[in-house]
This record gives structure tokens, sequence and C-alpha cells, in this order.
């Protein structure tokens, strides 16, 4: 199920919160674990199995106290995550990458073929290899109840697209379930969140979406102004896709005592790619620094590690060599800040914050294509050959516009939480976000899932 | 935030969106030479359709003929049929089923103005299309639920199966209802039908309706070679069918002459299916001639319709010329 579905805006969610607040204590906990898990399984029982028994493992292999600084323990804790990892997401690229596809598909016993990807398996990997880091390292000191675990990584609002959280982020609104009283102010928010979410998500995204995808389709039709539009509008496109997301996560979470932490803070509005890193997907990007840049060795070798993890970015968020590829033209262009910030800091910041947003949508090109189409693409954007057939219409502009100004001009975060005004400021807020809750539902219907979730 | 305003305000725009159903403001369209509202007409939904129909139907005499089912009766317009001195107008909706029809028959009669003569086009049995109904508006449709509960109640001595079946579907058919209304493209068209000259219609004009209520058919050149897919679903058709007919039988009684014909199906999938009976349609079919005959209903099944130089649209919807013919054939034995 997704959040951009009436079933789960009308249905889901309300009966949810009926239950919720109608029981007390400890049945809050398991009420959440199990919808949480019924949400998964609505688009695969066997993608359900898959994070029950990731959580299953994760906990009983972590649970008794000698896990702290025993390696042998932390490995077989995480092998269960990355293997089904590597299994769902990466097999095939594997096979492709060693040239083992004819073989494993000429063998009788082959489990390689129709492998369906679980929606957001990578999020809850990354959260169970935390907790089983974390319990390596000490920060977790004690062993936890199941059903606070459980609920750690199978919580609806985060599960399939984050924000990637750490246990000690969420063990007190869990502990706090039991006796939680939704206040006013967390439920304003709440509404504010979830519909500058689902606006962002249906209405901006998905309405870019429809004009680049067909123009996508026509590789070879484009002329260097459609590239150009489709390089920004794309950029656009997934920004407030994922941005969409993490709004109605941040929101969904509220309803029931969760607070989660600010996953993006403006990424565009970065002057370099270093920033850019601190403001888009953030939970990530501390992920990584946390269980892997610094185990690496941090600063101590810079451009190495920097490269490394940026691959592994890459690699994160797909399996190809064109994510790859994609992970260490962001690693070039941060240590490029590094060894030249002296220089880049003394251009205008209007400059920075252009030439860095046009470094990331170019970018983005790898996300949207793999190498061949991206060739091609790259072809017509520098107009060799380009014949263009077709152009962006004004209207296509006047969306592209439209977006932008909500990007650079709009704080949605700001916005719901700074609600606390009284008389018509309130009142002319209120109407505000009825109509753009109203303007979103019109574009349910035709709404398409979200970007991340294939991650 | 102030959360009443938030939502009185929300509450106003939905209904809106729901009072904008049925395009209100606009004319008896079927009268006159609104060209463009009656092309436009065929962008909407089945709501608008049946609204605008109903709406015709209390703005003038009752009509001689009426002709009621969906997309499979709807290209009949009155030139396709032989009785031309009798008034004549087609009731049908497309994408409607019979309950639909019934429900419409019954609206109609309930304000005195069903035709005299009702012909009800009922899906050919093995197509299996026995939907829900959309017209009239919702509280019409809750009484029309809390009758079929009652009457499954009623029929069955032990009715909780079909009792949970029946409460499913109607809720299902709700939420069809209500995801419906959040079409930016059918507000769109709505728009564009009360304001035609603010609004463009979102897509080329596909089709046209006819002053009589027909739409113009669409040919096609494969459509005399297409095979009917046989789909087999709806268990609980016979509960609905058995009582739909019985509506019927009610209105039967009162003034109103019923008619019912099964849809039929092109020549290449009539001889598919003549090699291929389904067991359960044909049990089907059984106990539906019974019930018809038990009620007083006229019943004709499905006819072959033939013709070399006449192209169907599709396997399973007749063109309008044959089928003109055919129901022009049935008026005249029932004269």
């Amino acid at each position: 199920m997704i959040f951009n579905d009436f079933r789960f805006i009308f249905i889901f969610l309300p009966l949810v919160l009926t239950f919720f607040y109608l029981f007390r204590g400890v049945n809050r906990r398991i009420l959440l674990i199990v919808t949480s898990i019924a949400f998964y399984g609505l688009s695969g029982v066997d993608h359900a199995l898959i994070l029950i028994l990731g959580i299953m493992w994760v906990y009983c292999s972590t649970k008794s106290d000698s896990i702290k600084g025993n390696i042998p323990r932390l490995l077989l804790a995480i092998s269960f995550p990355l293997a089904s990892l590597c299994y769902y997401k990466y097999a095939n690229f594997i096979l492709d990458t060693l040239q083992l596809s004819l073989w494993t598909k000429n063998n009788r016993f082959n489990i390689f073929d129709n492998i369906l990807l679980p929606a957001g398996i990578s999020f809850f990997t990354f959260q169970l290899i935390s907790f089983a880091v974390d319990r390596y390292r000490g920060r977790i000191v004690k062993a936890q109840d199941l059903s606070a675990f459980a609920l750690y990584i199978s919580f609806f609002p985060q599960l399939v697209a984050g924000p990637i959280l750490r246990f000690d982020q969420v063990i007190k609104p869990i502990k706090a379930l039991t006796i939680f009283k939704l206040q006013k102010k967390d439920l304003y928010s709440a509404i504010s969140y979830i519909c500058f979410g689902l606006f962002a998500k249906i209405v901006i995204a998905d309405g870019l979406s429809e004009f680049i995808s067909p123009m996508i389709e026509k590789l070879y039709n484009l002329s260097t102004i459609s590239c150009a539009y489709i390089v920004f509008a794309y950029s656009f496109q997934i920004y407030f896709d994922f941005y969409g997301y993490s709004l109605v996560a941040i929101g969904l979470g509220r309803l029931f005592g969760f607070h989660y932490p600010d996953n993006f803070k403006r990424p565009y509005m970065s002057r370099n790619l270093q920033e850019f890193w601190k403001r888009w997907h953030i939970t990530l990007s501390f992920w990584i620094r946390d269980y892997l840049y610094i185990p690496l060795g941090g600063n101590h070798n810079y451009t190495r590690n920097i490269i490394i993890v940026f691959a592994i970015c890459g690699l994160w968020h797909g399996a190809g060599w064109n994510f790859v590829v994609w992970g260490l033209y962001h690693a070039f262009f941060v240590v490029a800040y590094s060894k030249f910030s002296s220089f880049w800091d003394n251009i205008p910041i209007f400059i920075q914050r252009a030439i860095n947003f046009t470094i990331v949508s170019f970018g983005w090109i790898l996300f949207l294509f793999d190498f061949d189409s991206a060739r091609i693409f790259l072809k017509r954007l520098v107009g060799f050959g380009a014949v263009g057939l077709s152009e962006p219409g004004l209207k296509m502009w006047a969306a592209l516009a439209g977006a932008g100004l909500v990007c650079f001009w709009v704080d949605f975060e700001k916005l719901s939480e700074g609600f606390h005004r009284k008389g018509a400021a309130s009142m002319a807020y209120s109407v505000t976000l009825s109509i753009i809750l109203f303007i979103t539902f019109l574009f349910v219907e035709s709404s398409k899932t979200f970007i991340y979730f294939r991650f | 935030m102030n959360l009443k305003v938030f939502i009185i305000s929300f509450f106003l725009l939905y209904s809106f969106l729901v009072f904008l159903k049925g395009s209100p403001g606009v004319d008896d369209i079927f009268e006159g030479n609104d060209n463009r509202r009656l092309r436009l007409l065929s962008q909407l939904g089945l709501y608008d359709v049946a609204a605008k129909k109903f709406q015709h139907s209390l703005n003038t005499a009752n009509y001689d003929i009426g002709l009621f089912g969906n997309s499979r009766a709807v290209q009949v317009s009155a030139s396709h049929l032989k009785n031309n001195q009798k008034r004549y107008f087609n009731f049908s909706l497309p994408g409607a089923s019979m309950r639909q029809s019934v429900a419409f028959l019954e609206e109609l009669a309930k304000e005195e103005r069903a035709p005299k003569i009702a012909i009800i086009c009922l899906d050919r049995l093995e197509l299996q299309f026995y939907g829900s109904i959309y017209f009239p508006g919702i509280l019409k449709r809750l009484r029309q639920s809390i009758n079929d509960l009652i009457w499954v109640w009623r029929e069955y001595d032990n009715p909780y199966k079909r009792f949970v079946y029946v409460v499913t579907d109607h809720i299902l058919s709700e939420w069809i209802h209500f995801k419906g209304i959040w079409n930016i493209d059918k507000l769109y068209s709505r728009l564009g039908f009360i304001f035609p000259d603010y609004f463009s219609p979102v897509k080329e004009f596909e089709s046209t309706y006819l002053n009589d209520g027909s739409r113009l058919e669409k040919l096609s050149k494969s459509g005399n070679d297409q095979i009917l897919e046989l789909k087999v679903q709806f268990k609980l058709m016979n509960d609905y069918l058995s009582r739909d007919m019985e509506r019927l039988a009610k209105l039967n009684a009162k003034n109103l002459k019923v008619i019912i014909y099964e849809s039929p199906v092109n020549p290449a999938s009539e001889k598919y299916l003549k090699k291929n009976p389904v067991q359960y349609v044909r049990e089907m079919r059984a106990l539906f001639m019974k019930k018809c005959d038990e009620l007083g209903l006229l019943y004709y099944p499905a006819p072959i319709l033939y013709s070399e130089d006449t192209l169907w649209p599709n396997c399973c919807h007749a063109p309008a010329k044959l089928l003109g013919e055919y129901i022009s054939s049935v008026l005249l034995e029932n004269n």
C-alpha cells in the first residue's frame, strides 16, 4: 500500500487511528506492529515474510549482551538482512556484471528469475544493520523488547522510504505509546505535513512526470531545449517525490507521538555538493557517515573514503553501474569542493547555488536513464544531430516554473510548525490548506508510485 | 491553524464537487440543437448522462417506447426503428448494468414519466456483467441497499453469507462512486459542459449523443472477427437478477409493458459459445427464464444478428442497424 492511495487515506489510516485511540497500554504497540505488517504485506505476502524474518533474525542474534565488541556475532546478526538485500536487489546486477545470466537461465534450479524487489528493502535493511551495530558498539546497552524492536523496524510511516532512523531516536515515543495523548499542536502540524506532503508528491512531482514521461519515451525526437527541460523538470520531480513522502511520514509519525527528524532541508539551496548532502536525504547521509565513513577512517583518508562511500551510496540507490557512476559523480564534486573551497566560497552565493543546482540536476540523468539512453540523451542535449520535433509547451514551462517557485520559496516545514498564529492569519492558513488538500485529492487517481520505493 | 475552518472549507469544496454531478443549471439538452453539449455529454460519467436523460423525461410527455441498457443498446436511434410513428427515447446509460436500468425505470415510474413500453437490454449472460447502481443520488441508493438486504433476509433460510456479500457489494459500489467524484478529468469535463465557453474539452470528441438519447456508434473493421472472452465471476448474480425481475414485474403490473432481451454477440462469438457452453450460465439462464415466466415478464433470448455487409464495433456490441431491426421486430410482435 502507498500513501497516495485513497484506500490508505480513507480506509487504512482512519481505521488504524480509531483503534489506536480506542486501545490503551501495550495493545497499541501490538496494533501498530500488526497493521504495519499488513500495510507492507498488501504488496506481497512473501515480502512481509522477509521483513518478519529480518526482524526476528536481528533481534535473536543481538539479544544477548555478549554481542558488545563481538565481531562474529555482529556479522551473524547482519548476515540475513544483507543476504536478503543482495538476493532481492543485487543478484541480477552481480550476475549480469559477471556475465553469468545465461548460465543461470539454463540452470534447472534457477532462483534468479522473476525476482521482485520488496519495496523499501534498502531502508529497513539499513535500520536492522544500525541496530545490530549499535548493540555491538554498546550504544544500545540493554536488550530490548521484541515488540519495541519490531515496531522500530516495521512502523508503516517510515517503513518503505525512511527516514532511516536509529533506535535511540524512537525508543522514547515507543515506550510512551501506552499513555500517549495527541496534543492539538501535534495534530495541527500532522495535518499540515500530510497535506503538504501529498501535494508535493501528487500535484507537483506527478504533474511533472506527466510531462516528462512521454518525452523520454521518444529520446530520438528530443531537441536541446527539450533535453534541458527534462534535466530540470526531473530534478524537481525526484525532489518533490521523495520530499513529499518524507513530509507525509513525519505527519503520520506525529499522529502516533513520533517526532521524526527532517529528511530534507531545502537541498537545492545548497552552495556546494558537501552542503547538498547535509540537506538531501539527511538520515541516509548520517547513516553512511556513522556506519561507513567513520569506520573507514573518516577524514584521515578523505578522498579515498569519499569515493568509497559515494560509490556505495550510488549502489544503495539502485543495482546498476549508472547508479555507481552517479555516486562517483557526486564524490568528484565533493572532493573538488574540499580542494577549492577557498576559491568557491568567494563566488557570489547566488551563482554558487545556481551552479550547484545545475550540477545536481545533471547528475540525475544517470538516475533516469541507463548508460545507453543517457549517452543518446546527452548527445541530444548538446545538439548533435538533434532535430527537435516537439518543444515543451507553455503549460510545461509554467509547471516547471511553479515547481521552482515552491522549491526555492516555500518552506513546508516552517509552515507546518509555525501555525500558532491567531485570527485572520489562522483562518487564511486553514482555508489554504483545505484548498491544497482538495486539489491534491483530485489527482490521487492518476498518481504514481513513489520513485524511492524501488530503492 | 483552525481545525473547524479547515474541515468546513474542505467539506464545502467537496460539496461543490458533488453538486456539479449531473451538471446542474444546464437546460434540457435533448431539446433543441445544442450539438456542442450533446457531444460533450459523451465525456461525462454515467451519473451525468442519467441525470440529463432523467431531466429530459420530466420536461416532456411520456414516450411510447423507451430503450434501457448500456453501451450495448445506446447506439439505437429512432431512425433505426421501423415504428417511426411512435415517440421513442433511448434511456441507455453507457457503463450501466441491468440493475441500473431497473433503478432508472423505477425512478421514471415514480415521477410518472416511464415510457409505455420499456425494452430492457440484459447483458448476454456469458458476459457476467451485473454491476452497481450509480443513479439516483446517495440517499436513494442507500434505500436500495437496505431493500436488497431485506430481500436477502426474507428469501433465504440461511441468509448470513449472502447478507455479507450484499453488504460488501454495496460498500464497494459506494467506494467506487466516491473515488469517481475525485477525478480531475471528470471535473474538467463537467465544467466544460456547464460553461462550454470557458473550458475546452479534455479529449477530442469521440462520439456524440443525438436528440433521441442515442449515441453514435463507432464501427471497427476487426469487430466481426473478435471472439468473446468468457469470464465467470459473480456468484451473487442470481440473487440480484431474481430480485430485479421482481421489481420489473411490479412495474409491469402498473400499466407499463416491460420487454427484456438478452444482448447479442457477433456471429464468430456465437459460434464459439455454441461449441463451448458454460454450465453456470446455462443454469442461470434457465433460472432467469423460469423467473420471467412466473412473473409474467416477456423475455427474448439473444438473437443471432448476421449481415454480410455490416461491421460490428466489437464482439459484444451489435451494430445499431441490425439491433434496431431486431428491436423493431420485437415491438411489432408485441403491438
